[in-house]
């Protein structure tokens, strides 16, 4: 007798956000993950992503800077983005971490490369809070994600320029604006973004980032990758 | 009882087939042990088949290049632990190369897009979540190590001090140009002023591109006075086997060269070297720190860039010359070494001065190596040439004041900072060189390369030495290099 289980999980279909066990070890009959009890401070949701091997509890340099080009990306993206990031941090009980826009905009500002950067740091947890919400907003525009990076794919074989795509090309140029007017372009290293260029190549990184985001451990591969070559 | 699970997305479908283990029979079914696992690219139409170990090898591969895809921190199989059958490596930006070697076969190569490789991370990813089959493999989070990275620091990060340092020494360039050239004795004969627009003309026509061998010229008889160290001149083929023996007389050579490519030869061929193994070692740091702060542009290259670059006692660049066939092919001016060239404000003396060579080479993985084109023909010894008790307390007090003046970062590094500085008599930092690793790679960190003097010429003027030690708690220690 053969039983056949088929998973046919669309990609297309938004996925649920439902907390996922992290580790397969206890493959119980229980309906509940028991290995990740929720903890009393943090909300359920930063629990699913491990804490990184950091001699202190503060986000490094490419860490705070990867997730504000993140989130910028979304705002490229989407045009209510700012708006939508607080009333994530609403649906994904985050409030304790996240308060109001002024709240997340300096949490933002930690990015070294900012125009308006504090010296503030960024904590373990307040960088997982910004992590979720970014990864809960990518997985809504799955779709549009998808599309626009096959797009993207065509344009490349037949060697036509961004602006041919008039999404793609819409997309790009809000990243571009919004990039320009919020980075320190007189940074030495952020000298080569004063190109058009560049900022579109950095932009089309950012969307294929995103759609790597929304997959269903896309937040824990983000997560990890943001201390890649950071921890000893 | 057979038992199938599949994880089908629209680029690619992952079919598992098993059994389960007896101890359990009651549901839920756990798929416990792998039969055949099958991994279809439908619209490639291409498909991998293999056993347990090779679906091990396709989640692991998978899942961590999906992170370094993220992160942009690759690493090679070489570094990682897992087994290799399955491998992943990228093509371009929108290209991912997946290879397998599966039993008895050829490897099996498959070029996804960004998009497909999504798909198969995500294949990858729902089975790491589904409990009820192979519960045993499960996704690892772990960030890569950092002693894996050092060499690959992503180009933004990198480029940070370069594009400052151009526009640095542009602006340094510009400024020389108006300034008079210090006084020197020069006892051969005064440049006429129409030499001297006739040279620059060269100048100009220097920088063109001109990646041809370039034939010798015979020099010209020049009385030469100040002539410090005979050298025979070099024969032409650059590649050779380095005979750093000085011999007879001065080739003598036309005094108007300056850098055109043609002169450069002369240069190369006439001047007196240096040989001294401490100075060269000074002045290949010196160098060194010039190229690296100049190099912008570190795309993956496939080859290494080899170049036999001149330089003045003062650490100028005089000129440069491709050595190997990519340098050739590349163009003269498409170097980091063509902004770095000293333009000469009196262009024609400079062929009776001392030079050394190096060899400079600028490595695929972004790295610049710098090394005397003749080698050292002694271990490189600091010397002070200030050496009076009472001078030397009142310069090590002076320097001490001065870096504590003028540290204001918090420190953000491990371990102590250790350099050499030299200091000139009325008290300016003349020359430093970082004298660790971290030294090396904090040393934007401290104040020491804004404070050393932009006036090169006092590299070459008596100095006393120290030791100086930045500690991560904040503090300075200066102590003089050959101790009180």
């Amino acid at each position: 007798m053969v039983i056949v289980k088929v998973r046919l999980a669309c990609p297309l279909a938004p996925i649920a956000l439902a907390p996922r066990p992290i580790a397969k070890m206890n493959v119980t009959h229980s309906v509940m993950p028991t290995n990740s009890p929720p903890v009393q401070s943090n909300p359920h949701i930063l629990s699913t992503l491990p804490e990184p091997p950091l001699s202190d509890s503060v986000c490094p340099r490419r860490t705070r800077w990867q997730i504000d080009l993140i989130l910028l990306a979304i705002e490229a993206l989407d045009l209510g983005g700012s708006q939508a990031m607080l009333a994530a941090s609403q649906e994904l009980e985050l409030r304790g971490i996240i308060k109001n826009r002024v709240s997340l905009w300096r949490l933002r500002n930690t990015n070294p490369f900012r125009r308006s950067h504090t010296r503030g740091s960024l904590s373990i947890t307040e960088a997982k809070a910004l992590v979720a919400i970014a990864c809960h907003l990518a997985r809504r525009q799955t779709v549009l994600l998808r599309q626009l990076l096959s797009d993207y794919e065509q344009l490349m074989r037949k060697q036509l320029p961004i602006e041919n795509h008039f999404r793609l090309s819409d997309y790009t140029e809000r990243f571009r604006a919004h990039f320009r007017s919020r980075m320190n372009l007189r940074r030495s290293s952020m000298a080569v973004y004063r190109e058009d260029d560049q900022l579109n190549r950095l932009a089309m990184k950012m969307l294929s980032q995103l759609l790597f985001c929304t997959g269903t451990y896309g937040m824990q591969r983000f997560w990890t990758s943001l201390f890649d070559g950071e921890v000893a | 009882m057979s038992i199938q699970r599949l994880y089908s997305l629209p680029n690619c479908t992952l079919r598992l087939e098993g059994t389960q283990d007896n101890t359990s029979a009651s549901p839920p079914v756990v798929l416990s042990n792998l039969t055949e696992a099958e991994c279809q690219f439908p619209g490639i139409g291409q498909s991998l088949t293999g056993g347990k170990e090779f679906l091990a090898s396709l989640v692991t591969a998978v899942s961590r290049y999906g992170q370094a895809f993220l992160s942009g921190v690759h690493i090679s199989d070489r570094q990682s632990d897992s087994s290799t059958l399955v491998h992943l490596s990228r093509l371009g930006e929108n290209q991912h190369r997946l290879i397998a070697q599966l039993t008895g076969g050829q490897p099996i190569q498959i070029d996804l897009t960004t998009v497909q490789l999504f798909d198969l991370v995500e294949a990858v990813d729902q089975f790491f979540a589904d409990t009820q089959t192979l519960p045993d493999l499960s996704p690892a989070w772990k960030p890569v190590s950092q002693r894996y990275v050092q060499a690959t620091v992503p180009v933004v990060q990198r480029a940070a001090p370069a594009a400052l340092g151009i526009s640095g020494l542009a602006l340094a360039a510009i400024a020389l140009f108006f300034v008079p050239v210090p006084e020197i004795k020069r006892p051969t004969e005064p440049a006429s002023q129409t030499e001297t627009s006739e040279s620059t003309e060269e100048n100009l026509a220097a920088t063109t591109p001109e990646p041809v061998p370039i034939p010798v010229e015979p020099p010209t008889p020049e009385p030469d006075t100040t002539s410090i160290e005979p050298s025979t001149p070099e024969p032409e083929t650059s590649v050779e086997p380095p005979t750093p023996e000085p011999s007879s007389q001065t080739p003598p050579t036309e005094t108007r060269e300056s850098l055109s490519v043609a002169s450069l030869e002369d240069v190369f061929n006439s001047s007196p070297e240096i040989t001294d193994s401490t100075q060269l070692s000074k002045l290949n740091w010196r160098l060194y720190e010039q190229v690296d702060r100049a190099w912008s542009d570190r795309s993956d290259r496939d080859e290494e860039l080899i170049y036999r670059v001149t330089t003045g006692s003062d650490g100028a660049i005089l000129g440069y010359k491709p050595v190997n066939q990519a340098a050739i092919d590349l163009g003269v001016e498409n170097t980091p070494l063509a902004d770095l060239v000293y333009i000469p404000t009196e262009s024609s003396k400079n062929s009776s001065e001392p030079i050394a060579q190096f060899q400079v080479v600028f490595t695929p993985t972004g790295v610049v190596q710098v090394s005397p084109w003749w080698g050292y023909t002694e271990s490189p010894k600091v010397t002070s040439q200030i050496t009076d008790t009472s001078v030397v307390d009142n310069l090590n007090q002076s320097l001490y004041d001065l870096l504590d003046r003028n540290w204001k970062a918090t420190p953000t590094f491990e371990g102590d900072l250790l350099y050499r500085v030299g200091v000139s008599e009325d008290g300016k930092i003349a020359d430093y060189e970082p004298l660790n690793q971290s030294a090396y790679s904090y040393r934007d960190r401290t104040p020491l390369p804004s404070l050393r003097e932009k006036e090169r010429s006092l590299l070459n003027q008596p100095q006393a030495q120290f030791q100086v030690i930045f500690t991560p708690t904040g503090t300075i220690q200066v102590t003089p290099w050959q101790g009180y």
